[in-house]
Parts: structure tokens; C-alpha cells; sequence
């Protein structure tokens, strides 16, 4: 096109004597600002801290954090056996024992969670999960002995505009036996709003060679027939064979886990009065607990009632609904046996609130894919209505 | 009423002219509101901060992400799995150039000519070179100055925990 090209190096890169020109100096900060909020992890923007001075000034106003705990402390210190989930300690992990027995492994002393900065007893990195905490950088490189660890509340201290914040446990609270399927997902304002609860005795994944076809029967594996095999109503066996005692004590034990958060988030929630969003997850994708900033707003202006004996929320009376399938093949191929869901609401919002039974669209979005088509498929049959007192 | 432009000519800093379709051109923001305002009639855009290196590139992005949208209209409106994947493949690949000479020019060309998809995307290559790196190695990619005094590093470290390395 053109007829002559111009030195480009010369044009536009500087000099090679100046090539050591700071990157960033091309950037206003409101473009800086923009960068630092697709990092999103805490301990990176950490860092970020104490790179530069502008950089320094800059990070407090991020906006979008993301906090990865690194680890589960338990109540003693001087537990070496550290990766061993069995160890119990405080009311918590005792009132699961004695109530639930083998069923859901004891928690962690999930108490410890947001508790003050410790320093673990041991010199390396390879005895973490001493401490439920953001773990220190660099493992230990250079530190004078000892793996610090701060607490989350500590970490955000950093920053005064946050507005997404994410925060992610290491695993999921409740020890289910393997092949279980059990997710929740949990809203709370001062207490609870709602919860979904989305579990399966067992799941079975498509074979390779995976007939599409639903009517061929025989094959244990899949090709389940949802349509044929009952009407959308629960076996009579469900209530006899400890089917639904199951159902319970998965719900019952979302629950706890679900409050036991909520507790936990009081000292951030407070601090941060900027926040418009808030999600408790876990690795696992086990339980999500969330607020939105209407539902954080209440929780600053209504304390929460807490639980008697144990360091969770109180969870307040409750109406529930569940749908079950013995057997129910998904989209993808997937067949959820035993699959159940469970939908919570406090029952005194129940009863005032106008949208009632026939609303079930919360509870269908509750939960992405492909568990949502679960959700969607099970919503359809018949219900089961359950009431739960205060606990 | 002019009839309907088919391409434009936009100018790089240089004087370099390039031609560009009104698809392509639609993913900047800057350019879509100039083909849209009937009153402007449009021979040639100047692009007066962009260089002949980055308005290639530039133009390529755009290029590439309008034919994508284009072959998603044509297959009844959603993008299946696979498409998306190879166009962020794409992306990821477009993406690799050198830090000191592409990297931030491409942000502020996305930036100054608003095409949303290349700013997010270059802000987030920037982000992720930061992710997982030491605060040292971060300032060597970048060409930044450790300007705290020694007090203040000391002070620092504690409090972020880490070290200034």
C-alpha cells in the first residue's frame, strides 16, 4: 500500500539504551486498576503489594478477590498426624459424632477457620493442613524458621473496596462415603433464605460403548428408563428401607455446614461494607454458600442469632420439599441413582410470601450443569413436604 | 443516503493504510459509532497512537472474531462447545507476543478503540504473567523499580508476609 515504509524500530521502540522503561508507566491507573482485578487470587495480589509503590497504592482498591485457604487447622496445636481428617475437636465435630455416627466424618474445627494469625509448630511446608489460613508465600524460602499463616480476615485487611469476593475452602466439609453425590447450595441474609440440596445414593457414568437407546433394558449400567418405571412418586419402600432417614441426614448436615459458614463470615462481612458479592465455596464444588448485597446489608444491620453450643447461625424453622428418583439418567449420560433434592425455605417466609408451591425456579438454578438438568428433571415429580423446627 | 460501505480504510500512526470490513470494524466501539452516525461519511480513519505493528494485529483480532460471529449467526444464533474452545484457543495464541514491544501496546489500542474482547483479553495475559510470579521476577518482566526504601521493604514484608524477592 504504501510506497515507503518507515524504520518501524526506530519509530516507535525506544532507543535500546532506554529499553529498561517501566511497562507499566504507558498505563493510567485506571487501566492498572483493571489488570490487578482479573488476578483475583489474594496471596498473587499480595505480592503485587510490594513490587512498587504504585502498585502498592493500587492494590487496596481491587475489587475482585479470590482467597484460596490452604488448609484446615484443628483445635491441637500439636497435632503431627495433621492430614488425617479424623481428628475432632470442639463441640462442632462432637455433636456430628454423636448424632450421625460413622455417617458424615467429623468436621474440622472449622471454629479455627477465621482465627487469629498463627505460626505452625512445624518448619516445613510439608506438614500444611495444621491451619485453616492462607497459607505463607514461597513456602518457607528464606522466612527465619516456621511457615507463618494468616487468617483470611487478616489477608483482606489489605483491601478496602472489594466487591466480589470468593472464598474457597481446601475441601468440602461433609466426609461422604465414595460414590455419593451430595451438593448444596445455600443463601443467607441475617439467617437462612433458602437452600438446595441436590444428592444420589450413587452415580454411574456412561461405558464406552454406551447405547443411546432407552429401551433396550438389561444392561445395569444405564440406558435408565425415567418415563416407564413410576409414576413421579416416591416408592413406598424409600420410607421403609432408610431411604429417607438418609435424605435427612444429608440435609441436616448441609445445613450445619451452611450455618457453620455464615458464622464464620461475620468479621469480613462486617469490615467490608463495600461488598456486593460474596461466595463461600470449597475445592470439592460441594457446598456453595452465597450472599448478595441486599442479603449482606441485613446481616450488618440484623445481627445473626447464633446457635447455642456451636459456632454456627441458627437455623431457623424450616419447610421443605423433596423429589426423588430411584433412578435418573441425565443428558449426558449420567445415571444419579437414588437421586433426591431437597428444597429449604424458612417456614415463616413461606407462609407470607405469595409465590408458593408452584415456584420452583430457584431452585432449578440452584446449581450448574450438569447437575442443574438433575434439578430440573426431579422438580417435576411428585413432592414430598417435610417441616424442620429451629436447630 | 451513501450506499452501504462495505469496507473501511483505517490509518496507523506510520501512515500505513489498511482496509478493514465494516464486520470486522463493528468490534470496536469507536468505529462502530462512526459507521453508524449517518452524518460522518467515512474515507479513511487515522488511528493517530497506533503503530503499523499493532494495528495489524489489531485488525486481525477483529477480523477473526467477526468471521466467528458471523458463522454463529449463520448456524442459528449458539456458539456449540467446540467453537468457542478453538476460537479461545486462538485467542491464547494470538495472545502470545513479546511483552516489551506488543503486549501493553495491544491493551491501549483495545482500549483507545474500545473492541471489549481484546481488552479483556490482554488485560487478563497481563494478569496472568503477574499470577504465581515472585514480586522480584515480576518487576524483571515489566521493567519496574523496587522504590521502597529499606525500611519500608522491611515493614512490608512482614506485613504481606512475603518476602520482597
Amino acid at each position: 500500500m504504501a510506497s515507503f515504509r518507515p524504520d518501524l524500530t526506530s519509530r516507535i521502540y525506544p532507543e535500546p539504551d532506554v529499553a529498561d522503561v517501566d511497562l507499566f508507566d504507558r498505563l493510567p491507573d485506571s487501566l492498572l486498576l483493571l489488570v490487578f482485578n482479573k488476578i483475583g487470587d489474594v496471596k498473587a495480589l499480595g505480592r503485587c503489594c510490594v513490587v512498587s509503590r504504585r502498585f502498592h497504592s493500587l492494590v487496596p482498591q481491587v475489587e475482585n478477590v479470590v482467597v484460596r485457604v490452604d488448609c484446615v487447622i484443628s483445635d491441637d496445636d500439636s497435632s503431627s498426624s495433621a492430614a488425617s481428617s479424623d481428628k475432632s475437636r470442639g463441640p462442632f465435630s462432637n455433636l456430628f459424632r454423636l448424632v450421625f455416627g460413622g455417617i458424615v466424618k467429623p468436621l474440622q474445627a472449622l471454629g479455627q477457620f477465621l482465627g487469629p494469625k498463627r505460626t505452625s509448630l512445624s518448619s516445613g511446608p510439608s506438614s500444611s493442613s495444621t491451619t485453616l489460613a492462607v497459607g505463607s508465600e514461597e513456602d518457607g524460602e528464606g522466612d527465619q524458621g516456621g511457615v507463618t499463616h494468616h487468617s483470611p480476615t487478616q489477608v483482606l485487611k489489605n483491601f478496602n473496596e472489594i466487591r466480589f469476593l470468593r472464598i474457597e475452602l481446601p475441601s468440602g466439609e461433609l466426609g461422604i462415603d465414595d460414590g455419593v453425590l451430595l451438593k448444596w447450595r445455600a443463601d443467607f441474609g441475617s439467617t437462612l433464605d433458602n437452600c438446595v440440596i441436590l444428592g444420589a445414593s450413587s452415580v454411574v457414568y456412561p461405558g464406552p460403548t454406551k447405547s443411546l437407546c432407552p429401551q433396550e433394558g438389561g444392561s445395569d449400567a444405564g440406558c435408565a428408563n425415567n418415563g416407564g418405571d413410576d409414576n413421579g412418586s416416591i416408592p413406598d419402600s424409600f420410607y421403609t428401607n432408610g431411604g429417607l432417614k438418609l435424605r435427612v441426614v444429608w440435609t441436616i448436615s448441609s445445613l450445619i455446614a451452611a450455618s457453620a459458614r455464615h458464622y464464620l463470615l461475620q468479621p469480613i462481612i462486617s469490615e467490608h461494607k463495600t461488598l456486593d458479592n460474596l461466595v463461600l465455596t470449597d475445592a470439592d464444588g460441594q457446598g456453595v454458600l452465597s450472599m448478595n448485597r441486599d442479603q449482606l446489608e441485613e446481616l450488618r444491620v440484623k445481627p445473626l442469632s447464633a446457635s447455642s453450643a456451636s459456632k454456627r447461625t441458627l437455623v431457623p424453622a424450616l419447610n421443605m420439599r423433596l423429589w426423588y428418583a430411584p433412578q435418573l439418567e441425565l443428558p449426558d449420560g449420567v445415571v444419579l441413582k437414588g437421586a433426591t433434592l431437597v428444597a429449604i425455605r424458612p417456614s415463616e417466609l413461606s407462609s407470607t410470601a405469595k409465590k408458593e408451591v408452584s415456584d420452583v425456579s430457584w431452585v432449578s438454578t440452584a446449581f450448574g450443569e450438569p447437575y442443574g438438568a438433575a434439578a430440573r428433571m426431579l422438580v417435576k415429580r411428585r413432592t414430598y413436604c417435610l417441616e424442620m423446627n429451629s436447630f | 443516503m451513501s450506499s452501504p460501505v462495505e469496507q473501511i480504510t483505517v490509518v496507523s500512526s506510520d501512515g500505513d493504510e489498511f482496509k478493514m470490513t465494516v464486520a470486522a470494524a463493528m468490534q470496536s466501539e469507536q468505529l462502530k459509532q462512526m459507521l453508524t452516525d449517518d452524518s460522518i461519511s467515512i474515507v479513511k480513519v487515522p488511528v493517530e497512537n497506533i503503530s503499523t505493528e499493532i494495528l495489524v494485529k489489531v485488525i486481525e483480532y477483529c477480523q477473526k472474531h467477526a468471521d466467528h460471529e458471523a458463522a454463529t449467526k449463520a448456524n442459528g444464533g449458539g456458539a456449540s462447545d467446540s467453537e468457542a474452545e478453538e476460537l479461545n484457543k486462538w485467542d491464547a495464541e494470538f495472545m502470545k507476543v513479546d511483552v516489551e514491544d506488543k503486549l501493553f501496546h495491544i491493551l491501549m489500542a483495545a482500549n483507545y478503540l474500545e473492541i471489549k474482547g481484546l481488552f479483556d483479553l490482554a488485560c487478563q495475559t497481563v494478569a496472568d504473567l503477574i499470577k504465581g510470579k515472585t514480586p522480584k521476577q515480576i518487576r524483571k518482566i515489566f521493567n519496574l523499580k523496587n522504590d521502597f526504601t529499606p525500611e519500608e521493604q522491611e515493614r512490608l514484608s512482614r506485613q504481606h508476609n512475603c518476602s520482597f524477592d
